[in-house]
């Protein structure tokens, strides 16, 4: 028994070392979502942002799954794109974005929290994220890469939203 | 012995290994070298990004639940992959867990219990919500006799451990928590065909939708129809029992509905099963080899659920239901034939409210009654009619200490109206996340189950006597989990446990009569196990899953309890080849050793099973093959008290099932 098993985990094992991941047609998950941080940045209008930089912030405990090389450093209305580790969401509250995966859904209240009354805007990929209070949601539905906004939320911040970002949302609350 | 109605050449594993390995050339065909188009998507206008298409990346399933325990998920593309027909082999399939039959039901075991033939089973099954076992047996029917489809189910995820904090009464060694699709997710006609060995064939109709003012709606009905076996029984090899052949009297039919429908806040959901077998082993003490034998079980639902926000940081949502089940069983004993029918409903309605208003707290509470107004048993020699109620009310808090610690707290009160009747319910939970890779969770709760009907009250009275006197049982569990995932697509996990389980209720011979059983309150049993497991998915739709659990279930007298394996390990692989219009999933399980009821140790085996599934190459056409017991194990279940002097039931041996699915869109 534990023979047959071994040769079973062998060959499995050595199979997934030799498969390398099919390309089908469109743009790998990750990617897509980097594009649309850049462009909910370039949408996104902050009170008297004076630095040169617009922070993109994530938190060190989370794994975001974003092409973060495609969007460093890019420029927006002149300002550089960074990204940055915080280690709570409380150090969050000087950045201009703020990433939260799925994996964070036990602590996104508390996160939503933290940042209640800072110019900061939170983007989430959990589930019903956008109805928990966070501002913007992305989702996946029939394979195409989508966006729910909580617009109470972002006046609540005191941001504002270009009128193409709200028209394009699958949803605004 | 059993055997497979056809036969192939004799295959060892080492074959089909290299069987396996042949299609990595396949593979490398489909793999494309094309990633370094450098497409600048950052300057495509944001219009064209919302329309554009973009491949998925492979992701671990999250659990749904927030419980603190390891969470085994089963996806419904497992489901298809490995041509899961019912629960009890997406159960079979996960870590630590077991299931036998006894050719009437599908019991499932792990860490600690799993005694074949006790129909309570301990375990809760949630459909969408809705608490689906009866309130006569409280079974959870995870087989042909059970109210879904798998081609139905989204995903299955079985939360280990006592559950009572959240559900209450049964909720006792873990919770099934089976989520629907949506009609979206069929969007348009699919009617699907399929047959077997031993003369199965089932056919199914659905239809899903979302309609243009949002409203998603979802139809599906199947029958299916199987003419099984002769099978012969060691234990009856005399003359004046058929030499043991129970001849043509292992049939099975059964039919299904089901509808769902949600719009707005609110979500319509009912379905209806109802299944006929013959039982071959004669149990209860019938006679053996002769007709009719059979049992129908017939299981009802309709829920309501509206969801609200009531505030900001306030959200509500309250579910009203109404379940009914009816059995019915003909057999014949000692010449004279007995008619069964027993009738069981129950309504209820459950209020929960999610706050989060009170900083880095969220805190859950609601209330619950459940009035289970019929609970009766119609039995020649006279009938019994019963009836009970719950009321229950709970609170837990998540609360976010630090960014990586959270607590988990929580407790409920149900109360039943009898005479020390008011129960409590509580879990604890740390969870720490060091960093953001690996979770570390350790948990206490504690859970009970009330005697059901048929424990309390059933008396034949030529085998069984009531015990109305028999009280709740308990369970008291302390678990450590960590969990660590280097990234989306792999997961590693490892397990301890310990459960106590007190007042344990179980069949025993009658004090006064040895010649009859009655349920009692044994005094107490204890298990402790480990168990490890790994996942990985890629992003061509490769599927690696493999565990090992190890366990130690005793009775207060430090025996070792009967039909519970010390070892079992799973491993499941599925891979996509010919440019990903076909896939193969090939599963294998290993049960360990178990003691039957008689203290007789039965042989532990491996199972493997193999599922093609070829998708697109017609268009709208899938078609699946599944070859079950693929070396054609000769092996058996435990059996359970009721079918002595059956000591271990022989199991199917290779056999296949082919079906195809064609969607009109």
């Amino acid at each position: 028994m534990s023979r047959t098993l071994f040769i079973t985990l062998m060959c499995g094992c050595l199979l997934a070392e030799t498969v390398k991941d099919a390309s089908a047609e469109g743009i790998p998950e990750r990617e897509m979502r980097a594009a649309y941080l850049y462009n909910f940045a370039l949408f996104t209008e902050w009170p008297n942002l004076t630095s040169d930089n617009i922070q993109l912030c994530i938190l060190k405990t989370d794994q975001p799954d974003f092409a973060a090389e495609k969007i460093e450093r890019k420029l927006i209305n002149g300002k550089m794109l960074t990204i940055t580790t915080v280690a709570t969401s409380s150090e969050a509250k000087s950045c201009q974005i703020f990433y939260i995966s799925s994996y964070q859904s036990n602590n996104l209240s508390k996160i939503i929290n933290d940042l209640a009354d800072y110019p900061v805007l939170t983007v989430s990929d959990g589930e019903d994220a956008a109805q928990q209070g966070t501002m913007i949601e992305l989702f996946v539905e029939n394979n195409r890469l989508n966006f729910k906004v909580n617009n109470k939320a972002v006046h609540g911040a005191n941001l504002s939203l270009s009128a193409k970002l709200l028209r394009l949302a699958k949803a605004v609350y | 012995m059993l055997k497979a109605k056809f036969r192939l050449p004799t295959i060892t594993l080492q074959i089909l290994s290299i069987v396996l390995a042949l299609f990595a050339p396949h593979m490398t065909w489909a793999v494309s070298t094309d990633s370094n188009i450098e497409t600048s998507l950052i300057d495509t206008p944001l219009e064209k990004l919302v329309e554009t298409e973009v491949i998925t990346a492979a992701k671990i399933a999250r659990q749904v639940s927030n419980a603190p325990s390891a969470v085994s998920i089963v996806t419904a593309e497992d489901i298809k992959n490995y041509g899961y027909q019912t629960l009890a082999d997406v159960i079979a399939s996960m870590r630590g867990l077991y299931t036998s039959y006894d050719r009437m039901y599908n019991y499932m075991g792990g860490r600690g219990f799993g005694r074949t033939g006790d129909y309570p089973g301990r375990v809760m099954l949630l459909i969408d919500g809705y608490q689906a076992n009866d309130n006569l047996y409280n079974s959870s029917y995870l087989g042909n006799d059970g109210l879904l489809d798998t081609e139905l189910i989204q995903r299955v995820e079985y939360v280990s451990g006592p559950g009572s904090v959240t559900y209450g009464n049964g909720a006792f060694y873990g919770i099934i928590n089976v989520v629907t699709k949506k009609g979206h997710d069929f969007n348009g006609l699919q009617v699907s065909a399929g047959f077997g060995s031993y003369g199965a064939n089932k056919e199914r109709v659905t239809y899903g939708k979302r309609l243009e003012n949002g409203a998603d709606i979802l139809f599906s009905t199947s029958t299916f129809r199987n003419d099984g076996q002769s099978l012969r029984f060691k234990e009856y090899n005399s003359p004046t029992t058929n030499n043991g052949l129970a001849r043509n009297l292992d049939e099975e039919t059964n039919r299904r509905y089901f509808a769902k429908a949600q719009f707005e806040q609110w979500a319509l959901e009912g379905g209806y099963s109802t299944r006929r077998k013959d039982d071959p082993t004669a149990s209860y003490g019938a006679d053996f080899n002769v007709r009719p034998n059979w049992a129908q079980d017939n299981n009802g639902f309709v829920s309501l659920k509206h969801n609200t926000a009531i505030s900001q940081d306030l959200n509500a949502s309250t579910q009203v239901y109404y379940g009914q089940y009816t059995y019915n069983a003909k057999a014949v004993y000692g010449g004279t034939l007995w008619d069964e029918t027993n009738l069981g409903r129950w309504w209820g309605v459950d209020t929960k409210f999610a706050n989060t208003t009170i900083k880095d707290h969220k805190i859950l509470f609601g209330g619950e009654y459940r009035n289970d107004y019929q609970q009766d048993f119609y039995l020649p020699p006279g009938s019994t009619r019963n009836s009970s109620y719950i009321a229950s009310m709970y609170m837990q808090d998540e609360y976010s200490l630090r960014d990586d610690i959270n607590l988990n707290f929580g407790t409920r009160l149900d109360y039943t109206g009898e005479r020390r009747s008011s129960h409590i319910s509580p879990r604890l939970a740390i969870m720490y996340t060091p960093m953001a890779s690996t979770t570390i969770k350790a948990s206490y709760a504690s859970a009970f189950r009330r005697p059901n009907a048929f424990e309390k009250y059933y008396s034949d009275p030529a085998s069984q006597i009531a015990n109305p006197d028999l009280k709740k049982e308990l369970v008291y569990a302390t678990e450590l989990v960590i969990e660590h995932r280097p990234d989306t697509r792999t997961r590693l996990l490892g397990s301890l446990y310990h459960y106590d389980t007190k007042r344990l209720i179980a069949s025993a011979e009658y004090v006064f009569d040895p010649s009859l059983q009655q349920y009692i309150n044994l005094r107490e049993s204890n298990t402790k196990g480990a168990d490890i497991e790994f996942e990985r998915r890629w992003d061509n739709g490769m599927h690696l899953r493999s565990s090992y659990a190890w366990q130690m279930s005793e009775d207060s007298s430090g025996l070792w309890m009967a039909n519970s394996p010390k070892n079992l390990a799973k491993l499941n692989f599925a891979i996509p080849f010919l440019y990903n219009k076909m896939r193969a999933g090939f599963e294998l399980q290993y049960t360990g050793p178990r003691v039957s009821e008689t203290r007789t140790e039965i042989g532990g085996y491996t199972l493997a099973n193999l599922t093609l599934v070829s998708q697109g190459i017609i268009p709208n056409l899938q078609l699946s093959a599944t070859i079950r017991n693929l070396f054609d194990r000769d092996y058996s279940h435990v059996s359970s008290i009721n079918a002595l002097p059956i000591v271990a039931i022989p199991q199917n041996g290779r056999n296949f099932w082919l079906q195809m699915t064609y969607d009109f869109k």
